[in-house]
């Protein structure tokens, strides 16, 4: 796909410049990622570019430890559902991107 | 069309739900799984579960993400004249723009959704611990507010007791909000034109009314006829219940079992 056609053109390109730019091919590889959820709480991670989002799923569920139960929401970027095995190359999520988390609702009357 | 029939009454005389399934792939496992799974099967009443209180407490009751799995499943098998005709919203978007989370990034999402060329879009509502299904039909039309073919909104609701009061205000602000996020020439005088209507559709039992609301955008997904007018549909006798297609269990038990 096109996005990581793209990121495949910057690794090529920074491997040409191996060692001369360090700094470049750091920012390059990698993107920071922001969870906000109902509460205000946020957090960062600074994740790769083809790194599984499960683990800022994971990330989030550490931090909000006692507070939120494992398992118990929904990870949304752009509307959409985030799936842990997804990558934030596949969604082309740029660096700051936003992640929304909310609880997932339940309903059921007698 | 009878084949097909069979073969739903068939699978949903045959069907039963693992008791216990444990998703590999997770660290932890849902306790809405088991309630979700079960709520499908039509022997639901008579099977045995050694599950905790809250499992039985919300074995009928359907949570947000089961739901939309089903939904997603429920989309692929329709034609691609329908899939640009209609439209669905997530059942989490009304939920977070009347709590006021998020309300401007939830419009923005909805305007990507192009409701004023669709005719239909399915916006499921969880409110108050409840499900409904509000369908927008025609919104683009608006020659023609006032009419069959016009702009008008349906409500179905498997639950006669509830107050549609409350909910009527809430489903007001949120269409002139739409309106207002596409930048339409219409003004306040002709949102309010826009009909609000509560046909009337099969009642449920007992909790199962997420069960309901997919199986209500079931039966307008199997409107035959792009162009077939909805009044008819909405006063057809609707199907019995157990033809509603369990495919998508499948497809979800599959999902869990990778």
């Amino acid at each position: 796909m096109f996005g990581r056609s793209g990121i495949t053109a910057a690794v090529k390109v920074e491997e040409e410049d191996d060692g001369k730019t360090p700094a470049a091919k750091r920012a390059g590889e990698y993107v920071t990622l922001k969870v906000q959820d109902t509460d205000g709480r946020a957090v960062y991670r600074t994740m790769r570019w083809t790194e599984q989002l499960q683990g800022l799923m994971d990330f989030y569920y550490d931090r909000a430890h006692g507070r939120v139960q494992r398992g118990t929401g929904r990870f949304l970027y752009d509307g959409r559902r985030l799936s842990g095995w997804q990558t934030p190359a596949e969604l082309d999520m740029e660096d700051g991107d936003e992640v929304d988390f909310f609880e997932e609702l339940i309903g059921g009357a007698a | 069309s009878y084949f097909s029939f069979y073969v739903c009454y068939t699978e949903c005389k045959n069907k039963r739900p693992r008791r216990t399934i444990k998703p590999a792939a997770r660290n932890v496992s849902k306790s809405a799984l088991p309630s979700g799974l079960d709520a499908l099967n039509p022997n639901r009443r008579t099977l045995r579960t050694a599950s905790s209180n809250r499992d039985k407490k919300n074995k009928d009751k359907l949570d947000t993400e089961i739901f939309e799995l089903y939904l997603e499943d429920l989309w692929k098998d329709i034609d691609e004249e329908k899939r640009s005709a209609y439209a669905y919203f997530d059942s989490l978007w009304f939920h977070m723009y009347t709590s006021g989370h998020n309300k401007s990034n939830v419009l923005k999402w909805i305007k990507a959704k192009k409701v004023f060329s669709r005719q239909y879009v399915f916006v499921p509502i969880v409110i108050w611990g409840h499900w409904n299904l509000l369908v927008l039909c025609n919104f683009g039309e608006t020659d023609y507010l006032g009419t069959d073919k016009g702009p008008r909104m349906l409500l179905l609701d498997s639950l006669k007791t509830t107050n549609p009061t409350r909910l009527r205000s809430n489903i007001k602000r949120f269409i002139a909000d739409i309106f207002k996020t596409e930048e339409r020439e219409e003004n306040e005088q002709f949102i309010n034109k826009i009909c609000l209507e509560f046909p009337e559709v099969p009642q449920q039992n007992g909790d199962e009314c997420g069960i309901y609301v997919l199986y209500f955008i079931y039966c307008f997904l199997q409107n035959k006829a792009l162009g077939e007018d909805f009044s008819q549909l909405v006063c057809q006798t609707f199907p019995p219940l157990p033809c509603f297609p369990f495919a998508p269990y499948k497809s979800y038990a599959n999902m869990f079992s990778l």
